[in-house]
């Protein structure tokens, strides 16, 4: 099982977008999915138009296996189920702080899906806490999104660095351009800029486009929505880069 | 996930269904398509009777458990076979799953499917779909190519949303509507007269304590002709091994019956019954000869160095002529008159009431049977207590053919005792015979390949290489021979055990006031 975790400590980059349009095409492969909304706005359950759970609190999120399981809703997709935002998860960070080993303890709740699922995606919050390590911690690998902008890139280097101390064993990190805009030429320059530093870097990108701004009116992930446009194909050729990538860390983990 | 499968009785409680159904939720058609189901299991049910199904469905057969369709196994084999066994088929999980439980039967079509389905979503008020309704027509289709029509509802839930489910079951229920059971395979079996897992080898009847003994004798010797006539189909189409075993298992235990309890039918009667079993027993002798030898060939091959495996092949090659040719002449007489006739007399034999003929034949079998049961107990453990390492092997050829005859008196008569004892006896009882079992096949094995070897005339590089390998095998198998009658004594002690004479005595000594 891999788990794979869309970040930025910025809001609003295309996070949940990405989230829901790479497990939709993992899902659609044969992958069994599953995708997880830790962000409280739950705008991934938005558009599978799934409500948030009510009876799912921190505390038994933790603790209770058959509670968290229960969570669970097929979307009506073939192989994709998700565990929908809950504001009463608010409080993970809080409750995480109060307990020993913090920083694995979402992990050790995935891990109970080990059989059930192939892949779990997590659309992560855009804050940085105690529950941001814990998806740290989880994930093989986390997608950066980021804006081509001088600031995005800055947040993004600080995250970089952050992670670094952290020396996380298994997570490997990519930086994916997201709401691209090859027209401004603010975002040309900032993008060679990271192609000369050799950033680990995604080779696609994902431009900005109004269908993708439209998921929220017609609550369905673009790539179901239009099969045929160029930004699904973008989408799973950045999904070939994904699986390239994580299987790929698997060969040299064996070499080792 | 949860199902629930329903079916309508007319128009009218459709529209009533759909009304209901449009008033709390939107409804959108999904999507229509053909989907056209084998379903596989032996003749004696294996799979049906430990709670499994094996469909072929969407060119893959899936092992699916039958209660709540959980899917097990699945493997891409192409539907292009008469009948498959676990290793026919490609996925290691199947083949796993499968081998133990079916051993030597091969899986046969039982009836088919035709479904044309027509799915529908239904959502809640985010347009969320919730539950899926799927309308299917079925075409149902047996061995025998007899098929009826159906129309059936399928409702399934969408993980997490149970309680929306449950809410529509209720509404299903509530308005009246058939439920089938959820998997409804038994339902199209029985709508066959064939009812799933009816057929076995084993017979048991529930007897009364008191009942006629003749009665019991011609209800006993009616089942086992019912299972000769049931497996000669299967036998002619030469579907399994397991068939002709059967059969002849059945024919050994009408002529054990016939010889144990001989006084409590018309002589006449038995007379006739028996000549007719004998000749059943020989006409298929030799291809059961032929089909045991057949299975010893991965034995050989694994006492063999991996250089001389493919030595024995000339060996196999011509047994397997052989067996086919065997196949062909019993084939013959299974479908001939004389043939048809005898299983006829057998009938007629039987049809005749007895009860009339003898005041013996009044006697309770309860008793009748613990006498003919004890005698042979007693029988059994005075020649084995004999037997010495001077003992000639014939001597525990006829112990294993005593052992016999007492196992099928206590299986047939079962019913009359408590459960508990009469299964330890038969337990204890199965060692001894598995021990004799082995010593019986050992020397057979190694009389066959002396008889072969005797009669070799090869000269060349390849029949020399043929008859050394032989020889050596028969080295092997002798070793193996007289290990398992060492064994013997060991095994013959725990039979003779304190613990057993007390069960025996338990449960068929008859006391003096009669009981």
């Amino acid at each position: 099982m891999k788990i794979i975790s869309v970040y930025n400590i910025k809001g609003g980059v295309g996070k949940t977008t990405i989230c829901v349009n790479l497990a939709s095409i993992a899902a659609h492969e044969g992958f069994r999915t599953l995708l997880v909304d830790l962000d409280p706005q739950g705008a991934a359950s938005f558009y599978f138009r799934i409500k948030p759970v009510k009876k799912l609190g921190s505390k038994k999120f933790l603790s209770s296996p058959k509670k968290v399981f229960k969570a669970v809703r097929g979307s009506d997709y073939e192989n994709l189920d998700l565990i929908p935002a809950s504001l009463s998860l608010r409080n993970l960070d809080i409750r995480l702080t109060e307990m020993k080993k913090s920083q694995s303890q979402l992990s050790a709740v995935l891990k109970q899906f080990e059989n059930d699922y192939d892949i779990i995606f997590i659309d992560s919050p855009p804050n940085i806490t105690l529950l941001s390590e814990n998806i740290f911690n989880a994930s093989d690998m986390m997608i950066i999104p980021v804006i081509p902008t001088t600031l995005s890139v800055l947040a993004y280097e600080k995250l970089i660095k952050f992670l670094k101390e952290k020396k996380y064993k298994k997570l490997h990190t990519s930086l994916l351009l997201s709401m691209v805009e090859m027209r401004k030429t603010m975002q040309k320059l900032t993008i060679e800029k990271l192609l000369k530093d050799k950033e680990n870097m995604f080779n696609t990108r994902i431009p900005y486009k109004t269908e993708i701004e439209r998921m929220g009116v017609y609550r369905e992930p673009v790539v179901v929505k239009h099969p045929r446009l160029k930004v699904t194909k973008l989408f799973m050729e950045l999904w070939d880069e994904v699986k390239t990538i994580i299987e790929l860390k698997v060969v040299m983990k064996k070499v080792h | 996930m949860n199902e629930i499968v329903f079916r309508i009785a007319g128009a009218g409680q459709e529209e009533e269904l759909q009304k209901i159904l449009s008033s709390r939720y939107s409804m959108g058609f999904r999507e229509k398509g053909r989907n056209d189901e084998i379903y596989f299991d032996t003749f004696d049910w294996r799979l049906f009777n430990n709670n499994l199904i094996l469909v072929y469905s969407d060119s893959e057969f899936t092992l699916k458990e039958y209660v709540n369709n959980k899917k097990i196994a699945r493997d891409s084999s192409k539907n292009n076979l008469k009948k498959y066994f676990p290793n026919t088929f490609k996925s290691e999980v199947l083949r796993k799953s499968l081998s133990n439980l079916i051993q030597l039967r091969a899986l046969i079509p039982i009836c088919s499917c035709k479904k044309g389905y027509s799915l529908f979503k239904l959502m809640n008020e985010d347009q969320k779909t919730i539950a899926i309704l799927s309308i299917e027509e079925l075409v149902i289709s047996n061995d025998l190519n007899k098929s009826f029509t159906e129309k059936i509802f399928h409702l399934s839930s969408i993980k997490g949303y149970d309680k929306e489910f449950e809410k529509i079951e209720k509404i299903i229920i509530g308005l009246g509507l058939t439920v089938l059971h959820r998997n409804y395979l038994a339902y199209i079996y029985e709508h066959f007269g064939r009812e799933p897992g009816a057929y076995s080898a084993k017979v048991s009847i529930r007897f009364l304590p008191d009942m006629f003994t003749s009665e019991a004798v011609r209800i006993i010797l009616s089942k086992l002709v019912d299972i000769i006539i049931e497996c000669e189909a299967g036998i002619k189409k030469d579907i399994d091994i397991e068939f002709l075993h059967d059969y002849r298992v059945s024919v050994r235990k009408a002529r054990v019956i016939l010889s144990e309890l001989k006084s409590y039918l018309p002589e006449s009667v038995t007379a006739e019954f028996k000549q007719i079993l004998i000749e059943l027993g020989n006409q298929t002798n030799q291809l059961r000869d032929l089909d045991v030898y057949m299975l010893k060939k991965a034995t050989y091959e694994s006492y063999l160095p991996e250089v001389l495996k493919k030595e024995l092949n000339p060996l196999f090659d011509q047994i397997k002529k052989e067996r086919q040719s065997t196949f062909r002449k019993l084939k013959r007489y299974l479908n001939s008159e004389t043939y048809k006739n005898n299983v006829l007399q057998l009938g007629y034999l039987l049809e005749e009431d007895y009860v009339s003929d003898s005041e013996r034949g009044k006697h309770g079998v309860l008793n009748v049977s613990k006498n003919v049961i004890l005698k042979r107990y007693k029988k059994i453990l005075k020649t084995g207590r004999t037997i010495t390492s001077k003992s000639k092997d014939e001597e525990l050829h006829e112990l294993r053919l005593d052992c016999k005859k007492l196992r099928y008196l206590l299986e047939l008569f079962a019913s009359l005792y408590e459960e508990s004892k009469i299964n330890f006896l038969i337990t204890q009882l199965k060692m001894l015979q598995d021990n004799l079992g082995d010593f019986n096949d050992l020397s057979v094995q190694q009389e066959k390949m002396e008889l072969y070897l005797k009669n070799y005339k090869g000269n060349s590089k390849g029949e020399i290489n043929l008859a050394s390998v032989i020889g050596g095998l028969i080295t092997s198998v002798h070793r193996k021979q007289l290990e398992a009658r060492e064994t013997f004594y060991e095994t013959f002690r725990k039979f003779d055990s304190k613990e057993n004479k007390k069960v025996i005595k338990d449960l068929f000594t008859i006391s003096r006031d009669g009981k």
